[in-house]
């Protein structure tokens, strides 16, 4: 075998993979381009380019521009508050506990329940009357502090904002145990010898070592909650008014409408945003990673 | 041989293609779409008797009601899922939203048309086509009121506006809900102005207004009247006649309170009085459910009248034989009676035998005094999209030219996606 032919050899083992990229990502992204620059309607024969109009019927509207807020207020509360838990929990559960196994499972368990169940249990627990969480305030005395958690716009987004960081909290913590897992028992040692007390310990040796964690917790955090769907729709539906829409709940009531090429042209200045926010974040981190 | 192996094949492919006689053709299995409102005893009932008939299952799916229900149906018509058959909300509206010459089962020469009342099959024909078949009763919507609690207040249906308000006021200040509003169920919201429609909104514009409005020569933000009626719907909350945390209200509470004798009134739909039927049987609804239309300023007011459903059978879909057929057999005269005995109401076919309830007796009555008018929604072909959340909007922060501009936008917007002439 000549050296050039041994160079090509390994490429031909990425095809297949290339090929499944192309097919169920590449050509649906650039179709879905394609149709947002057109007139694509249920109600209309035939599909008209018609260039960035509805881009700039996007933007014209008060909604989408709403929904798009809540999108980044819901991303980055959820990010923040999923990994500040996550990370808490990691490093209580870290610890020689005698039933770390069980409560490890235990913080695990919400995320592997579908979201739509756990809507319809925090619509219960949310109740401003008989829910759970008015019960106990009035219970022990703060009655003054039971609010109308769903319905109340200055609470609503809020209140499904925290129920988003109690079932996915889990996650983060076992992405930081793997991490906190690995770091060699010797640092630690090291440390307790040098009279490192525990918060020096963990921003001088853990907190570094446990970067890729972070990274790969910020960024699926980033891009999934940016894409929330499912908790708002059965939460709130997107209310009470307009005060919890997101932008996939836009997409949808677009799409509802049979306007299919400005619910793709919403879909696409979606697919837009994750990127513009995560690329930068990830460059971020992965460059913080090689610096430690 | 190869006769005889000709033969054996042919019966082979025979019963694996199903054709008639074939064990595969008795095994059909329909999917019939209903809101998860309906009351489904008549369709059960029904059902079982058509399958101890053909030997065909039908399977209800029950979706959200409301724009919900709507917006659900659309996204299975266009991804190509059609049910076998659905109810969907009356009139020639929903021929264009569904694009019924392309995708719907054309009735306009069966045999059922000539037992429906002359005028369901005039609501229902669009350029001689006839997509949807009238099922159940034509209704109202209006304010429902507990008789019981009526009484303990010593009060009667009112006169006018000012006699509804007084009669809320009394109610709260007995330590009733004067009005449940299920805000949180989010249709149930917008009932209120759609009542209000003939008794302030129609007078104002009449029937020349509608049309315009139809082909969007007239705004709906340019109508006066209508600002006024939901600035009523905002006074009412901000005079503490809703329940407390009225925006969690659901529909489910508002039925259950109001069946305990704890609310006074409610602005609901015709179902309304089969799913108290339901809950609290039919001595309740006999003796304690009233109705009465959205009083005027200086009258009784007009009814909401809301045309009968109807059922659709997707000509795109798996069964749509078997469907038609289904359709037909619902519609025998025994079948309707079933109908009309488990779902009392104004029948639209003319042989039907039914026993009204007082409540639907006050309909009537309204109806042959002439004070009646079809729902403005069955008489538009556009839609008040999102109508729910621009009240939600409204009762939370009072600003009615927003919620009117924000109606307008969406009517517009609508009217536009379905392409309708005007817009």
């Amino acid at each position: 075998m000549t050296r050039n032919k041994r160079g090509n050899y390994p490429y031909a083992f990425l095809i297949p993979a290339l090929a499944i990229f192309g097919i169920l990502f590449l050509a649906p992204t650039l179709t879905g381009f394609y149709y947002s620059l057109t007139d694509w309607n249920i109600n209309k024969k035939g599909i008209n380019f018609i260039g960035l109009q509805n881009f700039r019927e996007l933007f014209a509207d008060h909604k989408l521009i709403a929904a798009f807020w809540h999108t980044i207020v819901y991303s980055i509360s959820v990010t923040v508050l999923r990994n500040l838990a996550g990370l808490a929990l990691a490093l209580m559960l870290n610890e020689s506990l005698k039933l770390k196994n069980l409560f490890r499972t235990v913080f695990f368990l919400p995320y592997v329940i579908s979201p739509i169940v756990i809507g319809y249990l925090f619509t219960a627990i949310y109740n401003p009357g008989h829910g759970l969480i008015n019960v106990a305030l009035r219970a022990i005395g703060l009655g003054a502090l039971a609010g109308d958690w769903l319905n109340d716009p200055a609470l609503a987004l809020a209140s499904t904002i925290m129920v988003d960081v109690w079932r996915t909290s889990g996650f983060a913590m076992v992405i930081y145990l793997a991490g906190l897992q690995a770091i060699p028992v010797e640092l630690y040692e090291s440390a307790s010898i040098d009279g490192s007390r525990y918060w020096t310990t963990f921003g001088r040796i853990v907190f570094p070592l446990i970067a890729p964690s972070l990274t790969i917790n910020l960024v699926l955090s980033l891009i999934g909650t940016m894409k929330v769907f499912v908790m708002i729709l059965v939460l709130t539906n997107g209310g009470p008014g307009y005060t919890t829409e997101v932008l996939n709940t836009y997409i949808m009531s677009a799409f509802s409408l049979g306007l299919y090429g400005q619910g793709t042209a919403a879909n696409i200045l979606l697919i837009a945003v994750i990127m513009l926010i995560c690329f930068p974040v990830l460059t971020f981190l992965q460059k913080r990673e090689v610096a430690l | 041989m190869l006769k005889k192996s000709r033969t054996f094949l042919g019966l082979v492919l025979a019963i694996a293609l199903g054709l008639p006689g074939s064990v595969a053709a008795e095994k059909v299995t329909l999917t019939f779409v209903i809101p998860n409102t309906t009351n489904t005893t008549a369709y059960e009932q029904i059902f079982a008797a058509y399958k101890a008939k053909t030997g065909a299952e039908v399977e209800i799916q029950a979706l959200p009601p409301g724009e919900d229900y709507g917006r659900l149906l659309l996204t299975r018509f266009n991804t190509g899922d059609y049910p076998d058959l659905f109810e969907m909300d009356p009139g020639t509206k929903q021929y264009t939203k569904f694009r019924g010459d392309e995708t719907l089962f054309d009735w306009a020469k069966d045999p059922i048309l000539s037992r429906l009342t002359a005028s369901t099959r005039e609501f229902q024909t669009l350029g001689g086509h006839v997509y949807g078949i009238a099922w159940g009763s034509t209704g109202a919507y209006g304010v429902y009121y507990n008789k019981a609690v009526f009484k303990a207040l010593g009060k009667a249906p009112p006169a006018n506006y000012a006699e509804f308000l007084d009669i809320a006021k009394a109610a709260k200040a007995a330590g009733y809900i004067p009005i449940y509003e299920a805000a949180k169920t989010g249709w149930p919201l917008q009932v209120f102005s759609l009542i209000g429609w003939p008794s302030y909104v129609d007078p104002a514009i009449g029937d020349t207004g509608v049309q315009k409005l139809e082909r969007n020569q007239l705004r709906l933000n340019q109508i006066p009247e209508l600002k006024n009626l939901l600035a009523r719907q905002y006074d009412l909350s901000k005079k503490g006649f809703y329940q407390d945390s009225f925006l969690a209200g659901t529909y489910e509470e508002q039925q259950e309170l109001f069946g305990q004798g704890r609310v006074a009134m409610v602005a609901q739909i015709p179902v309304f009085i089969s799913a108290m039927e339901q809950k609290f049987g039919k001595q309740f609804v006999t003796d304690n459910l009233g109705w009465f239309p959205l009083p005027s300023d200086k009258g009784k007011g007009v009814a909401t009248l809301s045309p009968a459903s109807q059922i659709l059978v997707p000509r795109l879909g798996k069964n749509v034989k078997a469907a038609t057929d289904l359709v037909r057999f619902m519609t025998e005269k025994a079948n309707v009676d079933i109908l009309y005995k488990t779902i009392p109401g104004i029948p639209v076919y003319n042989d039907a035998a039914v026993a009204l309830y007082p409540a639907q007796e006050d309909v009537l009555a309204c109806v042959k005094e002439g004070r009646a008018k079809i729902n403005m929604q069955n008489r538009l072909s556009s839609s008040l999209t999102d109508y729910p959340k621009i009240l939600q909007a409204l009762l939370m922060d009072g600003d009615v030219d927003k919620a009117l501009a924000t109606l307008d936008e969406n009517y517009r917007k609508t009217g536009k996606a379905r392409v309708l002439p005007g817009f």
